[in-house]
């Protein structure tokens, strides 16, 4: 079968995330398979480890280009060609290799609406995955319209936790029936249990917040200031902070300017996470809005509780008072009162990270790449099937969009 | 005092000011003051109010105004107004030039904004004003403007009429906002929440900021009847049709339990804006008969003779004129704890606040308003005199007078 990637992750400033893992191991693995799969990528990394590793792999990678040469801008001046120059790369690698099924992942609440439509349009039977979604974002009416019937045309929408979802329909005031929900893959081994470290919590409690250094998603301001009191300055505890990002003097600063900085540590991005949970005690995660996060996914595998703030997948995952603690919100006062909760059951927290262990075993796959590879097929086979038959999404679907008339 | 009337490049004629200071009895000296305005996503907004009447007042005292808003057509109401007012008035149109000029820039693969730099900057050039009023409704929009009149070494000062935690900028990003920033003659916020989370978003103290007041859409004196109940219970939310801003879609969830469904109460969401489909269809689809769309409404104070309580589940926030025109009215206010929404409101005194912009907080938060629901007349009386403590009744004048001394002062330097 031919499978055609696409991802929309625009490569400032990250080349590379979290949300591309999913995508990428399964065109990886669909390879492997034998299928045919080429890949659609921004090129503002052309040399990016990963990117080397797809093409190692044997897909075929395109990269969008970020500055158009300059005879392409005279023509497209001269034919008055409007369209959307990104939009027209993706009607170009679209028409490369008549895809049976098209992937499209958005490290965002959905994919660019222009890219749906296209595809429905064409009548490339689609699925999407979305990594994200947050309440800030919210289309207006008349994009609202565009995405409900752009997704009635997808075979699938993926999300990452059932929480995305429904805000999803908020945000597009309908309902979204095709939706399922997908797992990420996880970079510790399924049956990891990194000892429980030294010394005990009741001695100091060691805290990891494993989160890109950007408080506008993660919270890590919250978290600052929900500890910058007297009685937590008091008390022994030591905050690492593991990930890069954006705002890593930022966030110094601020630990600082609460006063925490004999407490609190920046450590860097690490890839060995089992040794991140080899010492510390429990997962911080103060985050403004999530997916469902890796971070939190692998901290349960290793048998650690969580501190979250309820957002998105947590409530999902986390059994407040169980497997971990969940604060009502991502506000101070919220995560204070959590955190106060957190440090009276230290002593318990080593049983709840072992019930946390088998908890996440039973909502996560082994093997999340298969799963979700094995989904792909059988999407690809039923539109295959459905096709002579008019493809189902298609049917209604507004053929008028001036936008697209030149790349239709 | 005569008024100045400048022209169409914004430049005062320098004869005027000239004949006006050697005729001129008492020490009056005409100032040129410039107001810019980077709010771009309508043709007027709450953002608008406080520089447009500070410079319809300090026009009148007979300084030299001029003004730079983003074009619109047809351009506002008030926008014609402060140009009757005798401000001069440039609305930038933000595609700009001829075909071929655009011709030329997509070829280069120019960036619109680098142009709209340079004009920005000849603007102030051709005027060199006293003091530059840079006014964002965001408090990141408009850093061009401050840079400009950095390199210009012509003094400014900047109001941010909101701020939001999505707003955090990356650390190379913070370096060069805060480096304007702390050049500024002062740097405006109309919440102490919007200024302390400003200083960690650039990780920086600043000495200059101050606290404004924004003006409102009701009478200082005003006192609306108390609305008949006739066994049902009138609720307003006054905001802009946005839940990514305004929450309103937590409200109509926490309005669709049961209970709530159950209760003699009715919520009235007042506003217009992009989105108002989609939460007139949420509505329908929560099967939500007592809550109604009513629109804009101009005269605020009507809305509070028919209404008995304000409630705003905002997401980020200001200072909103809602919550100070409910309060004026004597209506008691059910807020999130965001920005400035609480700072006015004492908790179970003067309104009621929730901790965050979640279904189950503010469900909790109208649960204790609801159980006290015969307090509300008193709660609201309270509010009102409490609120005039902390607003003045003309805050345009303070603020246009807080504008002349900083003026001065750079002057002196």
């Amino acid at each position: 079968m031919r499978f055609a990637f696409i991802s929309t992750l625009l490569g400032r400033p990250w080349p590379w995330g979290g949300s591309e893992e999913l995508w990428s191991r399964s065109a990886i693995y669909l390879t492997e398979q034998g299928n045919g799969v080429s890949v659609s990528l921004h090129g503002w990394a052309p040399q990016d480890p990963n990117i080397e590793r797809l093409r190692k792999h044997g897909l075929q990678v395109y990269l969008r280009v970020e500055h158009h040469p300059v005879a392409r801008r005279a023509l497209r001046i001269l034919v008055r060609d409007r369209t959307d120059l990104g939009l027209a790369e993706y009607g170009r690698f679209l028409s490369k290799n008549t895809p049976e099924l098209v992937v499209i992942s958005d490290c965002n609440a959905l994919p660019p609406i222009d890219l749906l439509e296209l595809c429905a349009l064409r009548g490339l039977p689609f699925v999407c995955i979305s990594q994200v979604n947050r309440e800030g974002w919210w289309p207006s009416d008349s994009l609202a319209d565009r995405y409900r019937s752009a997704l009635a045309a997808a075979a699938r929408c993926f999300f990452v936790s059932e929480a995305n979802w429904r805000l999803a329909e908020r945000q597009i005031s309908g309902s979204i029936s095709n939706a399922e929900i997908v797992r990420n893959p996880f970079n510790v081994p399924f049956n990891a249990a990194p000892m429980w470290p030294t010394p005990e919590p009741e001695e100091e409690l060691r805290l990891a917040c494993v989160a890109r250094l950007d408080p506008s998603a993660k919270g890590q301001d919250l978290l600052f200031q929900a500890l910058a009191t007297p009685q937590w300055r008091s008390r022994e505890w030591l905050l690492s902070l593991y990930g890069e990002g954006p705002v890593s003097k930022g966030l110094m600063w601020l630990a600082n300017s609460f006063g925490l900085a004999d407490h609190v540590r920046l450590v860097g991005h690490v890839p060995d996470v089992i040794g991140i949970w080899a010492e510390h005690h429990a997962l911080v995660l103060p985050s403004r809005f999530e997916g469902m996060p890796l971070a939190l996914v692998e901290a349960m595998l290793c048998g650690r509780p969580a501190i979250a703030t309820d957002v998105a997948g947590h409530r999902e995952i986390i059994e407040d008072g169980v497997t971990g603690f969940l604060a009502e919100a991502p506000s101070v006062p919220a995560l204070q009162r959590t955190l106060e909760r957190a440090w009276k059951r230290r002593a318990k927290l080593r049983s709840m990270g072992e019930a946390a262990s088998r908890r996440i075993r039973l909502l996560v796959p082994e093997d999340p790449v298969l799963v979700f590879s094995e989904r792909l097929k059988a999407c690809a086979a039923a539109a295959n099937a459905a096709k002579g038959a008019s493809f189902r999404g298609c049917e209604g679907f507004q053929r008028d969009n001036h936008r697209l008339t030149s790349v239709y | 005092m005569d008024v100045l009337v400048l022209n169409d490049t914004g430049r005062a004629p320098i004869t005027a000011l000239r004949n006006q200071q050697s005729v001129s009895v008492s020490k009056f000296l005409p100032l040129r003051l410039a107001f810019a305005s980077e709010m771009a996503t309508h043709p007027w907004g709450g953002s608008e109010e406080l520089w447009s009447r500070a410079a319809k007042h300090l026009a009148q005292l007979g300084h030299a105004v001029a003004a730079s808003v983003v074009g619109w057509q047809p351009s506002a109401r008030q926008i014609v107004e402060i140009r009757d007012a005798g401000i001069s008035v440039v609305e930038r149109i933000e595609t700009p030039g001829s075909r071929a000029r655009k011709a030329v820039r997509r070829l280069l693969g120019q960036s619109a904004s680098s142009i709209e730099i340079n004009r920005r900057a000849a603007w102030l050039q051709a005027m060199r004003p006293d003091l530059v009023v840079v006014s964002n409704a965001a408090v990141f929009d408009s850093v061009e403007w401050m840079e400009a009149s950095r390199f210009l070494k012509i003094p400014f000062v900047s109001v941010a009429q909101a701020n939001a935690e999505h707003f955090w900028p990356t650390d190379a990003v913070a370096k060069r906002i805060s480096d304007v920033f702390f050049a500024a003659e002062a740097c405006f916020f109309v919440s102490n929440r919007n200024r302390d989370l400003f200083e960690e978003q650039i990780g920086g103290m600043l000495s200059n900021a101050e606290i404004v007041r924004n003006p409102f859409n009701v009478e200082y004196n005003a006192a609306p009847d108390w609305p008949e109940t006739k066994g049902q219970w009138k609720l307003a939310c006054v905001a802009r049709l946005e839940p990514g801003a305004k929450g309103q879609d937590v409200l109509l969830h926490v309005l669709a339990q049961p209970k709530w469904i159950e209760r003699p109460l009715h919520v009235t969401l007042y506003g217009a804006g992009a989105c108002k489909e989609s939460l007139v269809r949420l509505s329908d689809r929560l099967r939500l008969r007592s809550v109604s769309f009513a629109g804009h409404v101009d005269d605020v104070q009507t809305i509070w003779q028919r209404n008995h309580a304000l409630i705003l589940p905002s997401r980020y926030e200001g200072m909103p004129l809602a919550v100070v025109e409910a309060m004026l009215c004597g209506r008691p206010v059910i807020v999130t704890d965001v920005a400035g929404n609480a700072e006015l409101v004492d908790d179970g005194v003067t309104g009621f606040v929730a901790l965050a912009p979640t279904v189950g907080l503010l469900d909790a938060a109208m649960e204790r308003a609801w159980a006290q629901r015969l307090e509300w007349r008193k709660i609201g009386e309270l509010a009102a005199r409490r609120v005039r403590h902390a607003i003045p009744a003309d805050p345009a004048i303070i603020f246009a007078e807080r504008l002349v001394d900083l003026a001065k002062v750079a002057a002196r330097r």
